[in-house]
């Protein structure tokens, strides 16, 4: 009954969906349809009385139909129908509704609630459907941002953005439908279902697709706004000031799912490693590459108005990856993908309206690019050029990310013949883009917008130079036979975190006309340089932990029995034996062992394997202690042939410096958001600068 | 600067894997050759090979099963003497290219390989082109302000200072 319900709501989002479209945007067709016919489109140039007048007409012709209040009213019924599907869906999987074939391909009676919930998001229908909810709720948001912002933009801007995410909630709702409806039913129930994949079997799994979703439904939004912005021929301040709070959140929303995708690799495998290239972690990183790119030149745009087609391209073209990953994660191109492979797969849906959308997209990006001109120059050496050549560098990244995924599918396609693309060739080519760009990537807070002088610039780098320098030079003397790679990474790291902060602290203390009190200086610096400030460090962070952690990892195979002692690093740990236990649907081999530093007891740490019956599957749970100065990592094996356990202990120094700079990264993102509302809320004190 | 590029791009050449994933060992303890020497090539070896029923990781990484028969006849055929690369054409004989996470450079994979470089090199291109339209348009030092500007800068004169800060 429910899931009639759910289905009849998500017919309904369809329908309003387009009623949206259409309504919100009489204009939006008629824009588009004079953006066809070549002779009007030269004929009006961009800001040209005769443009502007035409659409007065228009926008007064779209007020007096719709009252301002119902710019509301169409994006809170989606919301509403979106969360009554999804309720639909999550009852029939609390209550193990088997007669859905959803239900019973993923979920299990006894399957623990949470993981019931989380079974919901994993098979495609449901994912399609949470993507869907993240979209209606991202449209009630910007529906609700643009109408309290209207002195920022104007209505027919808000109109056409929200028409065209009308329209994307429709085309998404009818693939949802075609391709995999959650709501089908069979009239043979099985008794019980196949039970979950045991891998997404965790905490972390689950908050990780609504995290991606909402992500990737921030990136619609900007989409929208970019072909609103095109649409008008409108890319400037106030489409770059529109736009902002949701580059930020898109951006953090992926750099979270990113990190819980890496953290759960790390704390799942024997192996302690926690990135391998593989579809679904590119298919994650690719938007993040570009919203990353596009949160530099978004800032670019809103200081100086210029990069305007770069920003409408990249706005476009992020969600245009973001989508292909799903595509590709989606599908059964990939073969071994543990989590798509219950349900027959059908993506074909999904890749046409990629295709019909993105087309549409780009073509108004064509017809008005050369249309918008481009606001003053700037110089080589400015704090713009240091951004613009940040994106490029980030979507040249992106670039050799997305070959490295397509390439084997488009080579097996053509020659029948497969083959891996790896961890070596990313890292070959990605490290010739990627140093530079760390290299650069210090300087842009230092510089000044428009122009600058090199020496200057040299004069304000000077004390980070010499500081990374040392760091450099202290590292290679304690450490002598170290290899120059990490020492590379560990220099560009230190080079990005002291030129941060020599630049946060020259901003404070130097700057002549700041007040008397540091704090209120902090205060004057405003939160985006804060942010900015902080996810920069976070990313050095990052990577100093990633190339210390490579070249002093310790690891530790033996076979152990009950009562021996294991040596790793700094620490000891003593092996106490393995129990048989009972999980809530699983069995566990639980090992204890209790972790010793310098003989002192530290803690217990307990890796299992476990066994999950009702897929016959085995998974492996590593355990983890992050210390101080580095974590240590253990898990378990088989039993050996003469009766001891294979235990694989990793002693990781620096690695807690990998996970705290992305919470720091994502804390900076966050940092900005938060203030903004607050500022909102509050209407008073610090002034963003 | 110039002299900083050149650092830079000159250690691009001696580079190796920095932010790459950590090599770790899945490798049992049974498994392992008493042979330190061989124990160490075939370490080497096994991360060059994909196991082939996991998403990109090497056999040296993976638990599966399929890895493990594979960690075994690598060692196997280096017990029998052969060397590295006869090694890896051994088992790429059997499985194909696929079992390579370094893909090798053949016809196929040109593009592949060549497409790193290339759009660097087009991103050069387009940038410098960037740049130079830019200033065939008027560099901003030399740009007069237009009249509304300078109006706006009077006017801003006139009541206070503008500061500096970005």
């Amino acid at each position: 009954m429910f899931a009639e319900l759910g289905h009849f709501a998500l017919l309904l989002m369809v329908v309003t969906g387009i009623g949206q479209a259409v309504l919100f945007s009489p204009l939006w067709l008629r824009a588009s349809l004079r953006m066809l016919s070549p002779q009007r489109a030269s004929a009006t140039p961009a800001g040209s009385p005769d443009f502007s007048d035409d659409d007065d007409n228009d926008g007064a012709f779209g007020q007096t139909t719709v009252k301002p209040s119902s710019l509301f009213l169409l994006p809170a019924v989606i919301l509403l129908l979106g969360l009554l599907a999804e309720g639909a869906l999550l009852n029939a999987f609390i209550v193990s509704d088997f007669t859905l074939p959803i239900v019973s391909n993923v979920s299990h009676s006894s399957t623990p609630l949470l993981y019931r919930i989380g079974a919901a998001f994993t098979p495609d229908g449901g994912a399609m459907l949470l993507w869907l909810l993240a979209l209606s709720l991202v449209n009630l948001l910007i529906a609700i941002q643009l109408r309290s912002s209207v002195a920022i933009c104007t209505d027919r801007f808000a109109r056409n953005a929200l028409s065209v995410l009308g329209a994307l909630i429709a085309i998404l709702g009818v693939v949802t439908l075609i391709d995999a409806d959650p709501f089908l039913r069979v009239t043979v129930a099985p008794l019980d279902g196949r039970g979950m994949n045991p891998q997404s079997q965790d905490l972390l799994k689950v908050l990780r697709e609504p995290f991606l979703y909402l992500g990737l439904a921030g990136l619609a939004g900007i989409f929208a706004m970019t072909l609103a912005g095109l649409l008008d021929r409108k890319i400037d301040r106030r489409f770059a000031e529109t736009m902002r709070s949701w580059t930020i959140i898109s951006w953090v929303c992926l750099g979270t799912a990113i990190a819980i995708n890496a953290y759960r690799s790390y704390s799942e495998q024997a192996w302690g490693g926690w990135w391998y290239w593989d579809t679904a972690e590119n298919s994650l990183l690719l938007p993040w590459l570009l919203a990353t790119a596009l949160l530099h030149c978004r800032a670019v745009l809103e200081k100086t108005e210029t990069l305007r087609a770069w920003t409408a391209f990249l706005g476009i073209t992020t969600l245009a990856v973001g989508w292909f990953g799903v595509y590709l994660t989606r599908s059964d191109l990939f073969a071994p993908l543990p989590e798509t492979q219950l349900l027959p797969i059908d993506s074909t849906g999904l890749l046409v309206a990629f295709c019909l959308v993105f087309a549409v997209a780009y073509y108004l990006f064509w017809r008005s690019v050369d249309q918008m001109g481009d606001g003053r120059g700037f110089d080589v050496i400015s704090r713009e050029s240091a951004m613009f050549l940040n994106s490029v560098m980030l979507s040249l990244v992106a670039a050799v990310v997305l070959i490295g995924t397509i390439y084997p599918l488009v080579l097996q396609w053509i020659t029948g013949d497969p083959i891996t693309v790896g961890a070596p060739f990313y890292v070959k080519a990605l490290i010739p883009i990627v140093l530079p760009l760390l290299f650069l990537m210090a300087f842009a807070p230092a510089l000044r917008w428009r122009q600058d002088e090199v020496w200057m610039i040299g004069r304000r780098m000077k004390l980070a130079a010499i500081l990374s320098l040392i760091t450099v030079l202290f590292v290679s003397i304690r450490f002598i036979d170290l290899s120059p790679a990490p020492l590379i990474g560990i220099g560009l790291a230190g080079w990005v975190l002291t030129a941060s902060l020599s630049d946060l602290w020259a901003r404070l203390w130097r700057h002549p006309e700041y007040g008397e009190s540091k704090y209120r200086n902090l205060q004057l610096l405003g939160p985006r340089y804060i942010s900015m400030t902080l996810s920069h460090i976070g990313l050095a962070i990052l990577i100093a932990g990633g190339s210390a952690s490579s070249i002093w990892e310790e690891q530790v195979v033996v076979s152990a029995r009950a009562g021996q002692s294991i040596q790793a690093g700094p620490y000891n740990l003593q092996y106490e034996g393995v129990s048989l236990l009972a999980g809530e649907n699983y069995a566990t081999r639980q090992a204890t062992f209790i972790l010793y530093r310098h003989s002192l007891p530290v803690t217990e740490l307990f890796p299992e394997i476990r066994y999950y019956p009702i897929r016959g599957v085995e998974t492996r749970e590593a355990d983890i202690w992050h210390g101080r100065d580095g974590d240590l990592h253990v898990s378990i094996g088989d039993r050996d042939d003469d009766g001891g356990r294979v235990v694989t202990v990793h002693y990781l120094p620096m690695m807690p410096w990998v996970w705290g700079g992305m919470l720091l990264m994502l804390i900076g993102g966050c940092f900005s958001i938060l203030t903004r509302v607050i500022l909102r809320f509050k209407k008073t004190g610090v002034p963003a600068s | 600067m110039i002299s900083r590029f050149k650092l830079v791009f000159g250690a691009l050449a001696i580079l190796v894997p920095v932010i790459a994933s950590n090599p770790a060992f899945a490798v049992n303890p049974d498994e392992m050759l008493s042979n330190p020497v061989l124990e160490e090539r075939a370490r080497e070896i096994s991360k060059e090979l994909r196991c082939l029923v996991c998403q990109n990781q090497s056999i040296d990484d993976s638990d599966a099963e399929l890895a493990r028969d594979l960690r075994v006849l690598v060692r196997e055929r280096l017990v029998a003497g052969d060397d590295n690369e006869e090694v890896i054409d051994y088992i790429v004989a059997r499985y194909g290219d696929y079992v390579l996470l370094n893909p090798p450079l053949k016809p196929e994979t040109y593009i592949l390989w060549a497409s790193p470089a290339v759009l660097v090199v087009l991103a050069l291109l387009a940038v410098f082109a960037f740049y130079r339209r830019k200033q065939r348009e008027g560099s901003p030092a030399s740009a007069s302000l237009s009249k509304d500007e300078q109006e706006r800068l009077d006017e801003l004169l006139g009541t206070s200072n503008d500061d500096g800060k970005s």
